[in-house]
Order: C-alpha cells, then structure tokens, then sequence
C-alpha cells in the first residue's frame, strides 16, 4: 500500500503534534492530521477549533468550521473568546496554517497576489484567523504547495507573521512567542534555521527528485546529496487514515 | 411596551446610504441573508460593510454595488473559493478593504459594545495588515513597555444580526443548542447605534421569560425585530437547518462573470418583491431537505 502526497502530508503533519499538546485545529487535511495523532500516538491531545469546541467525536467529517456537524461528541462548546483567548496567552502548541504564498522567513501572504494593494492582480479572501494562529501559537505547521510562485523569497503582503525578515525581527517586532516549525509540501518538509531562520530543506518526500524541489522553489534552495526522505505512514495507518475520510473529502488524490 | 415589530423592508429603510453597516455570522454560518437581499432591493449605496468573518452576505452586497468599504478578517465562498464579486472589485479597486484578523475584528465589536475608545491585544505586530485599515495602531503598554495593537471601537451606524426567537418587544434569544460562536453576534448586536434583528420567529412573550437565559440581546439593545423564517438561507443556522450548498454553488457559478451575477439578482433578489416571494422561489421541498431540528 502506498500513501498518496495528502495522506503523507498528513501524516508528516500529525508527526508535530505530541501527546498532550493543546492544538489549534482548522478543516482540512490538519483535522485529519490531529485526528490521526489522536487515534495512534497522541490520545491526549487536545484540540481544540475556532469555534470553541473541545475535543470532538463527529460522525461525519465537517466540511468547514461553519459545520455544526463538528459540534457532536464534544466535551465542550466554550466559545469563540476562550479559544482565542487561550491563543493570545500562548496556551497553544500547535496551530495550523494553509497558505497560497509563503516565503523562506515563513510569512504568508493570504491577502493580494501581483499588483498593487489597492490594485491586485488577484485579491485573496485576507486573514481570517491565520494571523491570529501565527501570531500567537507557540509553533505552527504550514501547509502549502510546492510552486515557484507560491514559495517565494518575500510575500508580496505579509498576512501572517512568520520569522518576517528573519534573524530575530519576529522578537524584535513586539510578537511575543511563536514563529513556524516547519513547512509541508506536496514535495518536501522545510525548516528554518535557528539564527538566520531562513528555510531549508529537512526531507524531500519518497520518489521526489531533488531537481524538481529545485526548480520548484522560487528562491535559491540546496538540497544535499544525503537528503532524508519523509517518513511514509505504513499500511496501518494508511488505513486508519482512510478510515476517517471514507468519501475522500480532503483526502482527492486516490 | 410599545412594539419593535417592523417589516424587513421598514427595517432596511432605517440604512441610510453612506451607512456603516455591521452584519453578524461567520463563514457560511447565519448572516443576516434575508435582511442582505433587501439591502440590495432597496439599492443603498456606499455603505461601509463590516464583519468579523464574512461571505456570501459580503459578496452580494459588493457584486450588487451597495458598498464603498469592505472592513472584515475574510470574505470567502467557503468550499467552493473566492468570493468572486468581491474579488472583482478589489481588483478593480471600486471596493476599499480594511484588513482585520478575526482577533482584530471581534475587538473592534467588543470595544463597541462595552464603551472603550479601543482594545489592545498581541496580534498583527510585524505585518502589513495594520497599514491597510487605520483603525489599527500600536501602542506601548504603561504596564510592561511592550508593543501592544490597538483596535479602535466599531460603533457601525447599523447593525444587523440573524437569531431564533424574539418577543415583540425586541428580547432576542438563541436556541439552547446553537454554534458556540455567537459571542460575536452579541458584541455586534451591541456595537450598533441601530440594531436590527432578524428572527427566525416572533414568539409570546411567556416563551421568552420561560428561559430568560437564552436571551443574547435584550430590548434595550434592539431598535427592531423582524419575523423572517429561513432569513439565513443559504447559510446554516445552527441546528435549525443547515446551508444549502446546491444554492451556494449556483451562486458561485452565477458570479463568475458581472452578466451572470447580474441575471441572478434579477432572478433572485429585484424580481422578487420580498423575502416571503424569495422563500416561495426556493420552495418547500428545498426548504425542508434542509432543516435539520435534532440532526446532532
């Protein structure tokens, strides 16, 4: 059994989340990915969604955070305030956060690609929570595409703090806590660099060429001759995974 | 106790254009849809719109011409993708947009609501959203000498909220079993110099002192109350019924294009008098395939 790049994604994802973490949780493949956590090596995680609810036990997989579907088997319904709330104190180990454009330093642009402000080439629908996530998480998991317009040396507008122009801006900035762990790709897992916080490339996933990361990349990237692979889930948790997505809802590619 | 009983189309009047206009709910979950629709048959102009997390409510408005400004964390088509009307105005620039994050937005109510001037929180520090809405400053704590953001108070000159129940004199309730979100339906309830509440039933007076608890929004808070049963279709309304996402993906496909939306709003919205011509358009099987009391 092999795993497709989203179910490898998502397990590379699940792989950050340790038993007892308190993790912030949007739809998509990070629900899977926290599920999954839960379900094998975390069962004490806490997750916790936007909209106030605590650990649930849905029987259908909710399509969006709107879903009131999410709400059942839950042990607790507390709100919108407490969860953000508990973001802002730093209570949050791990949040996730997709983005369409992310640069070496982890700053995501989810507001205007091309263009001008006031002009875009292509206006995005802005933050919703990611910025509150990336702000204020102790540490956040982006998922992104790997594309040479999408993984850019700078975002054209910065929506979302990562290590903004790298070093210790993000300190110096006011920011108190936080910055992104690592990047996940359809290609590869990035990670940044202690000082610099540039991003490198920690593994490409199995089969990958590292010509193509390479050339996907829109900013120059090294990929040693030693690189490590991602780990790939085996056939138990392959199942498991496929087990909690049976319509492939997030999980398309199979 | 004189009634705050209005029709949505005596409600709506009370916008004038040029209004700040606050529309509760989040994503595809309860906006004020009804109470959108005839914002737009009375087509009022340059409003400024804002949300905490908008969508569908934000891009008819924007498609139809109603707004100058749009001021919220996100306006998306949840599952199906960009709000494309919105898109196109940004992009043409017809549109100003004032970024928030969700944090940032609920502030901006929050402080409304309870009377401060502004609110500070640690998000946002380090980006480019606080240049692009100049309702967002930094501020240095007097306590700890940090950078703080700081959002200044929305005191919209209209807001408009979607609910369950309410009794004639404008005390407006929640179901007991409702999405865990609504605290920030309340603090934009509260913010509005004029509040608007749209209810999914007008009830006795006995069945709102029956469970005073349920009540978000006490009269004192309410200018108006108006009976518009399913007024936040397409959107979900908590476990009252779902959203329609045949509608929703309509919708999408109808606003690809400015003569596609156009048709839809002479279909859906000029060529219907009223909310009650709206809910007969969709009909009843749609309408029951929907709602889901008891669903969880």
């Amino acid at each position: 059994m092999t795993a497709t790049t989203e179910e490898l994604m998502v397990f590379a994802a699940s792989q950050e989340i340790r038993d007892g973490n308190t993790v912030f949780v949007g739809t998509g493949l990070p629900m899977l990915a926290a599920y999954l956590a839960r379900a094998t090596h975390a069962p004490d995680v806490s997750l916790l969604f936007e909209s106030g609810i605590v650990d649930p036990n849905p029987t259908h997989l909710a399509l969006g955070v709107g879903d009131f579907r999410l709400m059942h088997g839950a042990t607790s319904v507390r709100g919108l305030h407490y969860v953000l709330g508990l973001l802002q104190k730093g209570s949050i180990d791990v949040g996730f956060l997709g983005a369409a454009e992310v640069d070496r330093h982890g700053n995501i642009n989810s507001t205007i690609i091309g263009g001008t402000y006031r002009h875009p080439g292509k206006r995005l629908p802005g933050s919703g929570g990611a910025n509150d996530i990336a702000s204020s998480a102790k540490s956040t998991v982006i998922m992104c595409l790997h594309r040479p317009e999408r993984l850019v040396d700078r975002v054209r507008y910065v929506t979302s703090p990562g290590f903004l122009g790298g070093n210790d801006e993000r300190e110096q900035s006011g920011l108190r806590i936080g910055g992104p762990r690592m990047i996940i790709t359809d290609l590869a897992v990035l990670r940044f660099h202690p000082v610099t916080r540039d991003a490198y490339i920690s593994s490409i996933h199995p089969g990958v060429d590292p010509a193509t990361v390479i050339a996907r990349t829109g900013f120059p990237i090294e990929v040693p001759s030693d690189v490590a692979r991602t780990p790939a889930p085996d056939d138990t948790t392959i199942q498991l995974l496929r087990g909690m997505d049976p319509g492939g809802v997030y999980l398309r590619g199979r | 106790m004189t009634s705050k009983v209005a029709t949505l189309s005596e409600a709506i009047g009370l916008i004038k254009d040029g209004d700040s206009v606050a529309l509760g709910g989040h994503t595809l979950r309860r906006h004020p849809m009804a109470a959108a629709a005839e914002i737009v048959r009375q087509r009022k102009r340059d409003l400024h719109l804002i949300g905490w997390n908008s969508g569908i409510d934000f891009d008819l408005l924007v498609g139809a011409g109603c707004a100058r400004i749009a001021e919220t964390s996100y306006v998306g088509i949840s599952g199906f993708g960009l709000a494309r009307n919105f898109r196109r105005a940004a992009e043409a620039g017809s549109i100003e947009i004032r970024e928030h994050s969700e944090i940032s937005a609920l502030d901006m109510f929050r402080a409304g609501a309870s009377g401060m001037a502004f609110i500070a929180s640690s998000v946002l520090m380090g980006t480019d959203v606080p240049a692009t809405n100049p309702r967002i400053a930094t501020v240095i704590s007097p306590f700890d000498g940090k950078p703080y953001t700081a959002v200044q108070a929305a005191h919209p000159d209209v807001a408009i909220i979607h609910a369950h129940s309410a009794d004639r004199h404008g005390n407006v309730q929640l179901d007991a079993l409702h999405w865990p979100d609504n605290d920030a339906d309340v603090f934009v309830g509260w913010a509005g110099k004029t509040t608007i509440v749209t209810v999914e039933q007008l009830v006795s007076d006995e069945a709102i002192r029956e469970h005073p608890d349920f009540t978000i929004l006490p009269r004192d808070a309410v200018t108006c109350v108006v009976e518009a049963p399913y007024g936040a279709y397409p959107c979900c309304c908590d476990d009252r019924y779902t959203y329609d996402l045949d509608f929703v993906g309509d919708y999408y496909a109808a606003s690809a294009d400015p003569a596609g939306f156009a048709r839809y709003l002479d279909e859906w919205v000029f060529g219907l008098a009223d909310h009650d011509a709206f809910l007969q358009k969709v009909g009843v099987d749609r309408l029951l395939a929907i709602t889901t009391k008891g669903a969880l």
